[in-house]
């Protein structure tokens, strides 16, 4: 008895009051009911969020993690868009690699609803046909490659008809009672695509066989809908920022290329394309990648007719 | 004054050493080529092959044991040439591919696509792309997009995740990201390497004057299943054998919203103690986390819950039952008398580019003491400002701890004590940055002692995965404190897959 008195007293009471305490804290806090009566869709840039808008028409309410006018390669992590991923019941991302950062903020939000292989959860790049994939070993003395292909995909207008497709199948699988009216949606959005498709074409015929550089390796999929023959990039390897001995050997192997436009995103380092245009005569065209990117650009339609005029503006 | 003295006549005493390095550095580098011999591995083949007939004819008796010897050695060459000839193959292999891999990667060449050459004047050209015989359709009809599976583009796409089929409409499959490297199924690997030339003019400083890999990280972590996700580190610091620093199970999604850690874990306290050595905004560890807790910080065997708050900004409560081996302040090292950790974040964003992160934390566990259980307890306080324009070339952070400790160790002088420390940091372009930190803090085991240092630093990135820093510190105080001074060059490199570093 004395025994057991002496190790109550010695027992960490204020210890054990704080923890209970906490635990209370930890345990009874009410969990907020997400009583949102539209699908929660988070996406990881704004294309996609763009495009799940034109598919889920006034079922959804979509939040874009990535923004337009940042390299989506490196979007910085913040602790809010777990709050986001918490209550979301739709993830939708671009998937081949491009968002190292999306997985850490998933496995923090507690919402087993998104993660991977669960119904709430949509890779936008399933059936895409990829470009650029690697042949052989990959590794990181070949830059930022990304084993699976090219991940900048959306910027072919005709890959949204699969992009729309797998968002689709996830909105049907979370709400499967509207399942044909997204189908609807997305028939209504691909007869629009197609529409505006034919007019880009053919407002690109100036743009064949137009030689360009482009800083990062981001626009192989639009210069192949659109037939700009990519010659050089600014960048050495993908990712890997150029220095002035590399800029300096790119210049003359580009001189007699005949180069009319350098391409870059807004989130790249404008001095060194500015000094390899100078040096071959050719024009630096900022574009955005991605809706959002500019302020003009709100929906994914947008991006195209702005990306087009920008070009032959500056032919 | 002293330390520039110091330095002055070291330079002085190795001037053979630098004259000699800077003849490396000076002589033409054409030059060097030319006069430099290296015997290749088939000018050593040919060597062989030239003395195994010589010595034939010189002894006709020749034992059969020397025979043999001659027939290992030409077998030898011949091995050595044959490897040389691979490697060369090899080399060429991957010259080639890479090559390859960059012409589909970038220029237009149709590789890879399925679509045929346009026609621009074409009427319905979109109608034909996008309603044309591809299997958009199919795609959109059925639950599992066929181009997925079809294509044969994703390796990892269409395998069932959790033992359930392809065909399974419940979920979708999906594109792995690193699926052509064949790590599917296995966890991603990680390696860290943390070299560290150091310069002290006081003795007894950890490291002193010499380079050192000071600490190897080896780290592996994957999901388990559906639910869980393991993570195991393990760290060989240079004058210590391998351990493991870290290795904790996390249950991602538990009832109520919470999620748990079990295993071994960098404590959830402040704002730095969960960082690795070799991703510390500076060389060292701030002082205070030294002093209060021992070298690497709060590091314990025990379960951590985790709950995110329903609060409109994001706010997360972590709590962490220990066994309290982490010195000087406790160190127990009993369940019976645990150590409790807890750490309660808060974010707020500001504006668009703006963002504040407010924490408390608190500590509380019994002193190593075994006779008598008396309790240390510390609190922080941490607040991180940052601003990361949207170009993200440039970014600024200001972060500060600030730990009130009352330590009950026996033995130890200050049993009412007080740290600090604050840095600020901003990027400069893609490549560099620059910061400072001060530090301040009351000694546990010196009375009426304080520490005080200012540690100005530079930043390289190399590339997202390996970093130059110099960094220089000059330490000094009151009590018995002895006023220092410090140099670091510290080069961190990443190999593998490392997680992204968190916000």
């Amino acid at each position: 008895m004395r025994n057991l008195k002496q190790r109550l007293s010695a027992f960490p009471l204020k210890t054990l009051l704080l923890l209970l305490l906490l635990a209370q804290i930890v345990l009874l806090w009410p969990i907020p009911a997400w009583a949102a009566d539209k699908i929660q869709v988070v996406t990881s840039l704004e294309d996609l969020a763009a495009i799940t808008r034109a598919v889920g028409g006034d079922k959804v309410e979509v939040f874009s993690i990535g923004k337009g006018y940042q390299n989506p390669h490196f979007v910085p992590p913040k602790p809010s868009f777990i709050l986001k991923l918490k209550g979301a019941d739709l993830l939708v991302q671009v998937g081949m690699g491009l968002e190292p950062w999306l997985q850490p903020l998933v496995d923090s939000s507690r919402n087993s609803r998104i993660f991977r292989g669960s119904p709430g959860f949509v890779d936008a790049s399933v059936g895409v046909p990829a470009l650029g994939i690697p042949v052989g070993r990959v590794d990181r003395s070949m830059g930022d490659v990304h084993g699976m292909g090219n991940p900048h995909y959306w910027l072919d207008p005709v890959n949204a008809k699969y992009i729309s497709a797998n968002i689709v199948n996830g909105l049907k699988r979370v709400d499967p009672a509207d399942s044909a009216y997204f189908e609807q949606q997305r028939q209504i959005f691909l007869k629009r695509l197609a529409g505006k498709l034919t007019g880009w074409v053919k407002q690109a015929k100036p743009l064949q066989g137009l030689h360009v550089v482009t800083y990062h390796q981001s626009w192989p999929y639009f210069a192949n809908r659109f037939g700009l023959n990519v010659v050089g990039f600014i960048e050495p390897q993908p990712g890997i920022p150029p220095s002035a001995k590399y800029l300096a050997g790119l210049i003359p192997k580009l001189k007699n290329q005949n180069v009319k436009l350098i391409i870059m995103e807004p989130y790249f380092n404008r001095q060194s394309a500015d000094m390899v245009a100078k040096a071959i005569g050719a024009k630096v065209v900022v574009l955005p990648p991605s809706v959002g990117g500019t302020p003009e650009v709100t929906d994914y339609f947008g991006l195209f007719d702005y990306q087009l005029r920008m070009l032959l503006k500056n032919l | 004054m002293r330390f520039s003295h110091v330095f002055l006549s070291g330079l002085l005493k190795h001037a053979s050493t630098l004259i000699g390095l800077s003849l490396l550095f000076l002589l033409p580098l054409s030059n060097a080529a030319d006069d430099l011999v290296i015997p290749s591995e088939p000018g050593v083949v040919s060597d062989n092959q030239s003395k195994l007939p010589g010595s034939t004819v010189a002894s006709t008796d020749e034992t059969t044991e020397q025979k043999l010897k001659a027939l290992e050695l030409q077998m030898d060459a011949m091995q050595r040439e044959y490897s040389s000839q691979m490697r060369k193959l090899q080399e060429t292999i991957t010259v080639l591919t890479v090559q390859l891999s960059k012409i589909s990667g970038g220029s237009t060449q149709p590789v890879g696509l399925v679509d045929k050459p346009v026609d621009p004047d074409e009427q319905d050209i979109g109608e034909t792309l996008i309603f044309g015989e591809d299997d958009a359709e199919t795609a959109s009809s059925t639950a599992v997009p066929q181009g997925g599976i079809l294509s044969g583009q994703s390796p990892g796409g269409g395998i069932g995740i959790g033992g359930r089929s392809i065909l399974n409409t419940a979920t979708q499959p999906f594109n792995t990201s690193f699926g052509s490297l064949g790590q599917n199924m296995n966890p991603d690997i990680m390696v860290t390497g943390d070299f560290v030339g150091n310069y002290a003019n006081r003795k007894n400083m950890a490291g002193r004057n010499r380079f050192s890999v000071r600490e190897t990280e080896f780290g592996f972590s994957a999901a388990i299943d559906p639910y869980t996700k393991g993570t195991f580190v393990f760290s060989k610091p240079e004058d210590e054998s391998l351990e493991l620093e870290e290795g904790y199970i996390t249950l991602l999604s538990l009832p109520g919203g919470l999620q748990a850690k079990i295993g071994r874990m960098r404590s959830p306290f402040g704002k730095l103690n969960t960082t690795h050595t070799h991703d510390l905004p500076q060389t060292d560890r701030p002082n205070v986390y030294r002093h209060f807790f021992g070298d690497e910080g709060i590091v314990e065997n025990g379960v951590a819950l985790s709950r995110i708050l329903p609060t409109p900004w994001f706010s997360s409560l972590d709590v962490q039952v220990a066994n309290g081996e982490s010195g000087p302040l406790f160190g127990r090292n009993i369940l019976n008398r645990p150590l409790l950790i807890s750490h309660w974040k808060n974010f707020f964003e500001l504006s668009e580019t703006q963002t504040l992160e407010l924490g408390l934390s608190a500590a509380a566990g019994p002193t190593s003491d075994h006779t008598v259980t008396r309790l240390s307890n510390v609190g922080g306080l941490d607040i991180t400002y940052r601003w990361i324009p949207p170009s993200q070339f440039k970014a600024f952070i200001w972060q500060t701890e600030l730990m009130a400790a009352q330590n009950k160790t026996p033995g130890m002088m200050n049993d009412r004590l007080w740290g600090g420390y604050s840095f600020m940091e901003a990027k400069l372009n893609n490549r560099w940055s620059a910061g400072v930190r001060v530090d301040y803090t009351q000694l546990p085991e010196i009375a009426n002692a304080t520490e005080m240092a200012v540690a100005p630093y530079v930043d390289l990135w190399q590339s997202e995965f390996a970093r130059w820093r110099l960094e220089y510190k000059h330490t000094f105080g009151n009590g018995r404190v002895q006023a220092s001074d410090q140099a670091w060059l510290q080069y961190s490199v990443i190999l593998g897959l490392h997680p992204p570093h968190t916000f």
